[in-house]
C-alpha cells in the first residue's frame, strides 16, 4: 500500500490490540480513506468465514481419558519410550537380516532372539528422555561407555581385538539392565 | 493451580492446535498425550497464575512438541518417497484448484497456521500468542496479516470461481 497505515496495524485495530492513541488516530484516518475501509470490511468477511468454516474441535472422549490418568497422582507407572526411528531402523536390520536369514535356512530361532530386544532397538527411561541428550539407556551403550574409559597398560584400548576382559561388576549391571527393560516393557499399564 | 487444573480444562484448544498442525487426527492426538506427559515433567516451571496462564503455557508445550513431530516426520520422509500433494504447504501451484477455506488453512506454512488458530479460534492476545510460539510480538502481528491475506486470496479466488 502507499499509504500511511500498514496492513498489520489494521489487524492490530480489528483486534484490539492498538494503544488507544493508535486506534484514536487510525479512526480518524479511516473516516476519508475508503481503501481501508474495503480492506477492513474484506477482514470482517473473512473472520466470519473462518468462524463458520474452521471449527474449534473438541478432543476425543479416548484421548481425555487417558491424559486424565496421565495426571493422576500416583505411584509413577514404570514407562519406556523408543525412538521410532531407531525402531524402524532395527525392524529393517532385523527383517533383511534376521528373518529371511532366518527363513531362508530354517533357523527361526534367529527372529525370536532379536526382535525388540536391547541389542536390535534401543530403549530409554521416559522420565530421562528429552530431545538432544543422550539418556541413560537399556542396551550395551552401558557396556560401550565402559569401554570408552577403561585403560589397557595405561591406556584407552584401541578397540582391537581382544577386548579388555569385562569385569564382573559391569556384566551384573548389564544383566540387570537388561532385566529392568523386559520388565519395564512387559508391565502392564 | 495443580497440574490437572492446568491441563485438563485446557484439552480441547490443545487437541484443535495440534489437529490443525498436524493435519490429522492420529498424530493429534499423539502429540496432545505427549505434550500432556512432558506438561507433568515441566510442572514445576508453571509460574502463572490464572487459567489464562495455563492456557498459554499448555499451548505453548502443545506446539513444540508438534514441532517436534514434524521434524520427525520430515526425517522420515526423506527415507521414503516424497509426496508432493501431502506435503505442499503453498497451493499456488495450482491456481484453479477449487479451494474451500479450511484447506486454505491447511497449505499454509505451520508458523502461519498456528497464528491463525491460536487468534481466529481460540482468541489469544498477541502477548499470549508469542509467549506460545515463541517469537516477538511484532513477529506475531505481521505473521498474522500475512496470513489472513493468503486465506482471503483463497476465498476471494473461491468466490470468483462460483461467479
Amino acid at each position: 500500500m502507499t499509504h500511511p497505515i500498514h496492513e498489520a496495524q489494521l489487524d492490530a485495530y480489528l483486534d484490539g490490540e492498538l494503544e488507544p492513541a493508535d486506534a484514536h488516530a487510525l479512526e480518524s484516518h479511516l473516516g476519508h480513506c475508503p481503501e481501508c475501509t474495503r480492506f477492513l470490511d474484506a477482514r470482517l468477511a473473512l473472520r466470519s468465514a473462518i468462524k463458520a468454516r474452521v471449527p474449534r474441535l473438541q478432543a476425543p472422549p479416548p484421548l481425555v481419558e487417558h491424559v486424565r490418568n496421565q495426571m493422576r497422582p500416583r505411584r509413577p507407572v514404570p514407562r519406556v519410550v523408543w525412538r521410532s526411528l531407531a525402531l524402524a531402523a532395527s525392524l529393517a536390520v532385523v527383517a533383511f537380516g534376521g528373518w529371511r536369514f532366518g527363513f531362508q535356512r530354517g533357523v527361526g530361532a534367529t527372529l525370536a532372539d532379536e526382535v525388540l530386544t536391547p541389542d536390535s532397538s534401543r530403549f530409554w527411561p521416559v522420565e530421562g528422555y528429552a530431545e538432544g541428550i543422550n539418556p541413560p539407556s537399556y542396551d550395551k551403550q552401558f557396556v560401550r561407555d565402559w569401554l570408552e574409559q577403561v585403560l589397557v597398560d595405561g591406556k584407552p584400548w584401541d578397540k582391537r581385538a581382544p577386548a579388555p576382559p569385562l569385569p564382573a561388576a559391569v556384566v551384573d549391571a548389564t544383566v540387570a539392565r537388561y532385566r529392568e527393560a523386559l520388565d519395564r516393557l512387559m508391565a502392564p499399564d | 493451580l495443580e497440574l490437572e487444573a492446568i491441563v485438563l480444562p485446557h484439552l480441547d484448544a490443545a487437541y484443535t492446535l495440534a489437529r490443525y498442525l498436524t493435519r490429522n487426527d492420529a498424530d493429534a492426538q499423539d502429540v496432545v498425550q505427549d505434550a500432556a506427559l512432558r506438561a507433568v515433567k515441566y510442572a514445576g516451571g508453571f509460574r502463572g497464575t490464572t487459567g489464562a496462564d495455563a492456557r498459554a503455557w499448555f499451548l505453548a508445550i502443545v506446539r513444540n512438541t508438534a514441532y517436534t513431530w514434524r521434524q520427525r516426520q520430515q526425517v522420515d520422509a526423506r527415507t521414503t518417497e516424497f509426496n508432493e500433494e501431502l506435503h505442499s504447504e503453498d497451493t499456488r501451484t495450482d491456481p484453479t484448484a477449487s479451494i474451500d477455506l479450511q484447506q486454505a488453512l491447511d497449505a499454509l506454512p505451520l508458523e502461519f497456521r498456528e497464528v491463525i488458530v491460536l487468534r481466529e479460534i481460540e482468541g489469544l492476545s498477541y502477548k499470549e500468542i508469542s509467549d506460545v510460539a515463541g517469537v516477538p510480538v511484532g513477529t506475531v502481528m505481521s505473521r498474522l496479516s500475512r496470513a489472513r491475506q493468503r486465506l482471503q486470496r483463497a476465498l476471494s479466488a473461491q468466490a470468483e470461481e462460483r461467479a
